[in-house]
């Protein structure tokens, strides 16, 4: 079964290149250099390239060239947004132009004190959402699949400055189930990927892209357990210093007690969402991150 | 609450919530790899404790749990200790 083994594309040498870059260099200095680091993944990195290739010339049906020319540009972009990230996350906000498309949703469920869920994907800068939503006035928190990256996390860490944005890293002893059930009840808002599961997670196998893929139940388990909205939401790199974030209506999953029901209700929340991811992904194909084997293989 | 009583009240919810035969309900069985309960069962077990035990599992304390026998061994404990 194709599934997320929990390993982060790059290292911690290479985390540090990219903090030392931004913190003497700058930002577009960074992205200088970065031109030769992707290139050296686009040579090197023969792992992931076979997934982007797959994704470029099976899912996109992209002639061979533009395949070859687009693995690169997506190490480029997949480098720029972590960049980005390091950038806004340690305070270089200001540098980086946004607009928002359905940020009220958003709002209306700080101000309405519902909390919820927000399924973002692997694709764009869902990382930064939480930043860029701190305007809301209520605490973000985060779920990041790749907390066993511990060192790197670490490094995270050390530029995190804003407050609001907490953490929440899955643990294997599932001890992040605490921190879930609290914020949700405290009726906060939690941001967490619908692209990625781990093995004995429960999922459904949907139509994206043209083929068949997994993708998780779990938000969407949650929001129902809880009594709490969902919404669709995804930061997308438009230029070099602008990102387009898109967020979805908010939409109560329902909880039933008879499980098939429960089931019926979890998968049409599975598919809404994978439609949107599907609507966004067409619109940027070059920002998609997810660097294993993503679909099911025939 | 007496010890029979405690083990007799979680085997229930397990039977009850997690659809678990009384026969698989093994003190040595693991929790994740024997009885199958994945993370977002977790979320309902946590629920669960809250609302038969009246108290609040913290994150820390699911580092011990592997087995059954660790599952009752920590309810025990911390239900007599409230």
């Amino acid at each position: 079964m194709p599934s997320w083994k929990g390993q982060s594309r790059g290292n911690v040498l290479g985390y540090k290149i990219f903090v030392f870059a931004l913190k003497y260099l700058g930002l577009f200095f960074a992205y200088f250099i970065l031109l030769f680091v992707a290139f050296y993944f686009f040579l090197f990195s023969r792992k992931s390239s076979k997934f982007t290739y797959r994704y470029f010339r099976h899912i996109l049906k992209y002639s061979w060239l533009k395949t070859k020319w687009n693995i690169y540009r997506n190490y480029y972009t997949f480098g720029q947004v972590l960049l980005d990230k390091f950038a806004i996350l340690g305070g270089l906000k200001g540098k980086f132009t946004y607009n928002f498309d359905g940020e009220h949703h958003l709002r209306s469920m700080v101000e309405d004190n519902t909390g919820g869920i927000i399924v973002n994907a692997h694709i764009g800068n869902f990382e930064i959402a939480g930043q860029l939503l701190e305007r809301l006035n209520s605490r973000i928190n985060v779920l990041m699949l790749d907390a066993e990256h511990q060192k790197i996390k670490n490094l995270v860490s050390n530029v995190l400055v804003n407050k609001d944005v907490n953490i929440i890293p899955i643990q294997s002893d599932y001890s992040h189930i605490i921190p879930i059930s609290d914020a949700l009840i405290n009726k906060e808002l939690i941001a967490m990927a619908g692209d990625r599961f781990i093995q004995e997670g429960k999922v459904f196998e949907v139509d994206f892209m043209g083929e068949k893929a997994l993708f998780p139940s779990g938000p969407f388990y949650l929001a129902a357990r809880f009594g709490v909205p969902v919404t669709f939401a995804f930061a997308m790199k438009e230029s070099k210093t602008h990102y387009h974030f898109y967020a979805t209506a908010p939409e109560v999953v329902k909880r039933y007690k008879n499980p098939e029901e429960q089931e019926q209700e979890l998968e049409k929340f599975v598919v809404k969402y994978v439609k949107e991811f599907e609507r966004i992904l067409k619109m940027y194909p070059l920002q998609w991150f997810n660097y294993y084997q993503f679909w099911k293989t025939k | 609450m007496e010890n029979k009583e405690i083990i007799s009240k979680v085997n229930d919810f397990l039977i009850d919530e997690f659809e678990l035969e009384e026969d698989q309900l093994i003190p040595t069985a693991s929790l994740k790899e024997t009885l199958e309960i994945d993370s977002l069962d977790y979320v309902d077990l946590v629920v669960i404790i809250e609302r038969n035990f009246g108290f609040k599992v913290k994150g820390e304390d699911f580092a011990t749990i592997k087995s059954l026998q660790d599952f009752y061994d920590y309810i025990i404990s911390r239900a007599n200790s409230n």
